[in-house]
């Protein structure tokens, strides 16, 4: 992993100083700490699988519904589909959108999460079958791609479709020549480089990979690697404390266990 | 847009043969098929073949007047289109429209160019607030037998690399736009040339499963794989752009060695596309006029000696020195080569306290080199240990056809 950011450097692009010369940021996380994560299982009751995900400011709302029947024209006989929708509600961040779904970032999430999901479902248990995933962003603070992930990963374990593992996304950002680990939306600024990683944690192998703009090297890539496959762990704990939770509770609820 | 199946029996074939350290159409693992580009007649028109994927690019430059928000910046945009010829799932999805993996390339292809800044969009401003060059790439697939990723991404490089915008002058608020054959026109600002290498994903479901990864993938084993990554690199060995969509989980090695492959993957096809930039200018019509503005390329690396080009030109047999396998041990010499080369801290090189363990020449050559050069050293290498290679049908896709001519009258 790289050095800790070096001192006394700072102004960024607007003037503003990224990393305090504590080493701090701009909302006083270290360079390699994800933001504060909040989640619950089952949010909806009409859902097959829903979740409720908040990592800082940036709330989502992920649901999913199946494994069913195809509700269009195509399914495949030896396997199922999976398909996404990614929408951002119109008061999701500071200025008002016309659009909240179809454009062409929401288009892009949509395909990442869906392809993302057909390599981790197991989708032969599920023949002539589909299965939806919507996610919704409540609120934007940077990070929705990640965000719709984890939410999305949670949704599918409430669904209790089957899965080969967890998959748990973080992104890596680059502000003052210093990797800092999920960037919010004011240090992910439309021309510095980002990296968002989603991988299986337990045997932890690279699901989805998405670098914007440009890095020096090969070794700052992989040390962008390193930073993000840490976040992602640091995410997956409170994932994971959060469905055993969840499962104790439901066990506890048919009188199985005793809490 | 719905993809066309493969029969089991095409897949399971695909899949074993990779398994068996093959390729359905005779190459390598890490094998790419050769690349051809051709440039012109008009200023930005490429064709670009990758083997029988075939892409066409054409860049048209215009001048508009720009938004207030963004009063001092030029735009860029790509778009890329399936033609129907391209396939069959092609030209039904014509009919309606294009979804699914496409809109995939095109993102893709979008991210690599525009967030790596490889064109500069601020030196697109002609006068502030008043005009701005408005560049667009329209590229088409017009067969489709894999990989038009890369077909594409190196169709629209080659395209902006070529195309040229009329000359201005401006006086005051004045802005006069002179015709293309009333002055010289002028080459974009191409700052630098991130190229794609995409690979192939095999491998069993499970979690640890090892994965196989296949360089270049032609149409059956895109269809019989389970998802493709992508690297763009430039020939400064710069990552410019990663995508990997989903697919197969990948393990991290892996995932290592393709961005090293598809850093030397870049070096080799920056080196044809600079050979084809040579030809196309020394075949325009005005070149027997005057000298025309042959290297527009800004990159300091394209701007080589003929001698270190040469050198440059074995590529397309090198890259596949690495067979990229998580299952069998890969060529642990080339592989080392790459890594040793790499692990050289700058700093040792330019104090020249540099110090290695087989300190042969070769390793000599490179104490006073950036890294550029070094990418270049490595492909030396690894032509070296590649007996194989014949340099006679290489050189015929690389050096440029004036110098072909020069040098074969001088053996006579």
């Amino acid at each position: 992993m790289a050095p800790p950011p070096k001192r006394g450097r700072g102004g960024g692009a607007r003037g503003l100083e990224y990393i305090s010369l504590d080493g701090l940021r701009v909302d006083g996380r270290l360079h390699t700490e994800v933001r504060k994560i909040r989640c619950s299982l089952g949010t909806l009751s009409r859902a097959d699988g829903s979740a409720y995900y908040e990592q800082g400011n940036t709330r989502v709302l992920a649901a999913v519904y199946g494994p069913r029947e195809p509700t269009g024209r195509d399914f495949e006989h030896d396997k199922a589909i999976v398909k996404c929708e990614f929408s951002t509600a119109m008061f999701a961040s500071t200025a008002r959108r016309r659009t909240w779904k179809g454009d062409r970032k929401s288009t892009a999430a949509a395909i990442v999460v869906q392809r993302l999901f057909e390599g981790v479902i197991l989708l032969a248990e599920y023949p002539r079958c589909q299965i939806d995933i919507y996610v919704q962003v409540l609120q934007n603070d940077g990070g929705t791609l990640v965000a719709a992930v984890n939410a999305a990963c949670l949704a599918l374990i409430n669904a209790g479709v089957a899965m080969s593992d967890y998959v748990v996304a973080c992104s890596v950002g680059y502000v003052d020549n210093t990797f800092v680990a999920d960037p919010n939306s004011l240090e992910s600024g439309s021309d510095r480089p980002e990296l968002t990683l989603a991988i299986t944690p337990h045997s932890g192998k690279i699901c989805s990979c998405q670098l914007v703009s440009k890095l020096a090297d090969d070794a700052s890539f992989e040390s962008a690697m390193q930073y993000a496959t840490a976040g992602a762990k640091q995410i997956f704990q409170v994932l994971e404390y959060e469905v055993k939770k969840y499962s104790l509770g439901l066990l506890d609820s048919r009188g199985m266990v005793a809490l | 847009m719905k993809e066309k199946v493969i029969s089991l029996c095409e897949k399971n074939f695909t899949i074993d043969c990779i398994k068996a350290n093959c390729r359905v159409d005779g190459r390598r693992i890490s094998e790419a098929r050769k690349a051809s580009i051709s440039l012109g007649p008009n200023w930005g028109f490429a064709e670009v073949r990758y083997d029988r994927t075939h892409a066409v690019a054409s860049t048209t430059v215009e001048a508009i007047t720009p938004t207030p928000d963004r009063g001092s910046e030029g735009s860029i945009s790509i778009s890329v289109e399936l033609s129907p010829t391209a396939s069959e799932p092609a030209a039904r999805a014509s009919l309606f429209r294009n979804t699914g993996s496409f809109i995939e390339t095109r993102n893709c292809i979008e991210s690599f160019v525009r967030d790596s800044r490889s064109v500069d969009t601020e030196a697109l401003c002609v006068l502030a607030g008043v005009k701005v060059w408005s560049v667009r790439v329209d590229v088409h697939i017009i067969n489709d037998d894999g990989n038009c990723m890369d077909a594409c991404m190196l169709a629209v490089m080659a395209s902006l690399m070529h195309a040229r915008r009329p000359d201005v002058t401006v006086t005051g608020k004045e802005v006069r736009i002179h015709a293309m054959d009333e002055r010289e026109p002028v080459p974009l600002p191409v700052h630098h040339v991130p190229l794609s290498a995409t690979f192939g994903l095999f491998g069993g479901g499970r979690p640890f499963d090892p994965d196989t990864v296949v360089l270049d993938p032609v149409k059956t084993e895109e269809l019989a794989s389970n998802g493709s990554v992508s690297f763009a690199f430039n020939s400064q060995g710069e990552v410019c752009g990663v995508y990997k969509g989903g697919g197969l989980p990948l393990h991290i090695r892996s995932f290592e060695v393709c961005s090293k492959l598809a850093a030397t993957h870049a070096v080799g096809l920056t080196a044809i596309l600079k050979a084809a930039l040579a030809d196309a200018s020394a075949e325009h019509p005005l070149s027997t006029v005057r000298p025309m503005l042959v290297d527009a390329e800004p990159v300091a690396m394209l701007a080589k000696k003929e001698s270190e080009r040469e050198k440059l030109a074995a590529p397309t047999s090198t890259w596949n020195a690495t067979p990229v396998l998580d299952t069998a041990p890969p060529d642990i010499d080339a592989m080392e080569t790459i890594t040793r080369a790499r692990a050289v801290p700058k700093n040792d090189l330019i104090d020249g306290v540099f110090e290695h363990e087989n300190e042969d020449d070769q390793n000599e050559d490179m104490k006073d080199v950036g890294p550029e050069e070094e990418n270049k050293m490595i492909v030396e290498k690894l032509i070296r240990s590649d007996s194989e290679s014949s340099t006679e049908g290489l050189e015929a896709a690389i050096v440029p056809k004036k110098q072909r001519k020069e040098r074969k009258t001088r053996r006579r």
